[in-house]
């Protein structure tokens, strides 16, 4: 199982009429997603949030050949890579602080735009960040995000170590779960 | 799974000194990696739902016609080209999914559609927009499309110098009277830009454009700081 985000052919297919109901639903289900990758590739949120937007129209655009009974997720994901791109291209021609004062370390300045296998990774991992529970996803996040330690967590939080451990443990086990088909070697549980 | 609870740890950080598979730990270090990447956490503004089906409406009455765009091409859906044996797995997990983008791009064909309705939605109308004595140099126009949701306004005055950190450029509707003003959205530059309001272009005929800072909510900075640098006046066709 890949734990890909599904929605009902049903939905699908009124997504290609343009019902709204059925583009919220759509966005609820991925809108997170797509905006995560775009991100991912701009590291701007204001253009992570225009080409989402872009990639849910050019995604009714080419609804009508889009088999509803095929899994959405990777559509939207190639569709949100590629309009994510062209946005960074466009940003790229309009330099406007002198390269010099650009951050050598900036990703815009350094990076290539990810592979779609990078792009489904980037989709993948969010999902699964996203299924933890909160009280879970929170120690994650400042585990990884924070770099805190599990001590300076269960201070942060005013909650004993032991709990931060157990459920880091939790999350942690979940996750590899979840993305162990992304390993090498690994299959999908 | 190569000594579960050693992977976990190793995931969370807690082992320094570890007896994992090198090509398992260099995963477990992108993935580590992508934990750790802020972009993976952000969320999008709460309205940006309501902007997209919105843009969907209006692409949606725009067109009774759609192109249908080739939106998943073979170069943005072909993972199985990786040449290492360890990306090839990822091909075979990734394959139905992204494969069947591939296919469904390939054999995309022009399609007629119509709105649900059979209607057209067309743009209301055009506002003329010229710089002030701030930003004597530009020039461009608004095209205003009401729809059920609000009114949208595709904004676009090239040329205007990027504002971005805490300054940023503020749209306003102001009333004919100018007594009442509405902002419609804030950018960094005028290329192109979607602006949305809940008030109609018949009693908010006027559009300006601001030059702002960012300020704290009790701050008396917050509203117009009224140096305006693009205006223009929206005409009853």
């Amino acid at each position: 199982m890949l734990y890909h985000r599904a929605v009902d052919p049903a939905v699908v297919t009124n997504f290609q009429r343009g019902h709204p109901d059925a583009v919220r639903e759509v966005y609820d289900t991925f809108g997170r997603l797509v905006y995560t990758v775009a991100n991912r590739i701009l590291n701007n949120r204001s253009l992570a949030e225009e080409a989402t937007q872009q990639t849910f129209v050019q995604a009714w655009r080419g609804a009508a050949s889009f088999d509803p009974n095929r899994e959405l997720g990777p559509w939207l994901a190639t569709i949100a890579r590629r309009v994510a791109i062209d946005i960074h291209r466009r940003e790229a021609r309009r330099p406007t602080v002198p390269i010099d004062s650009v951050s050598p370390t900036d990703r815009t300045l350094v990076a290539l735009p990810p592979s779609a296998e990078q792009t489904y990774e980037v989709w993948q991992v969010r999902e699964a960040i996203d299924s933890l529970p909160p009280d879970e996803r929170e120690i994650v996040r400042l585990q990884h995000l924070g770099e805190l330690t599990q001590g300076e967590i269960a201070v942060k939080l005013d909650i004993p170590l032991g709990t931060v451990k157990s459920r880091s443990h939790r999350a942690h086990k979940s996750l590899a779960i979840r993305l162990g088909h992304l390993r090498a070697g690994g299959e999908p549980e | 799974m190569d000594g579960e609870d050693e992977v976990i740890d190793y995931l969370s950080g807690e082992v320094t000194d570890h007896a994992l598979d090198p090509l398992l730990a260099a995963d477990l270090d992108d993935l580590n990696a992508l934990l750790a990447d802020p972009a993976l956490w952000d969320d999008p503004a709460g309205d940006l739902r309501e902007r997209v089906v919105l843009a969907v409406e209006a692409e949606v009455g725009a067109s009774a016609a759609p192109p249908v765009a080739v939106v998943a091409t073979a170069d943005s859906a072909a993972p199985g080209r990786r040449s290492t044996p360890r990306k090839k797995r990822w091909a075979a997990w990734l394959g139905p999914g992204l494969i069947g983008a591939a296919a469904a791009g390939l054999i995309a064909f022009a399609v007629t559609r119509s709105t649900d309705d059979g209607s057209q939605r067309a743009s209301d109308g055009t506002i003329e927009l010229h710089g002030t004595d701030l930003l004597p140099q530009v020039s461009g126009k608004a095209e205003v499309t009401s729809l059920q949701s609000g009114l949208w306004i595709q904004f676009d005055v090239p040329g205007m110098p990027r504002r971005e950190g805490d300054d940023f450029y503020q749209a306003w509707l102001r009333s004919a009277d100018g007594k009442l003003l509405v902002p419609i959205g804030s950018f960094h530059e005028g290329d192109h830009v979607s602006l949305w309001a809940g008030v109609s272009i018949e009693d908010f005929p006027i559009l300006t454009v601001t030059k702002e800072t960012a300020a704290a909510p009790d701050s008396p900075d917050q509203g117009s700081s009224g140096e305006v640098v693009v205006r223009g006046q929206y005409d009853e066709p």
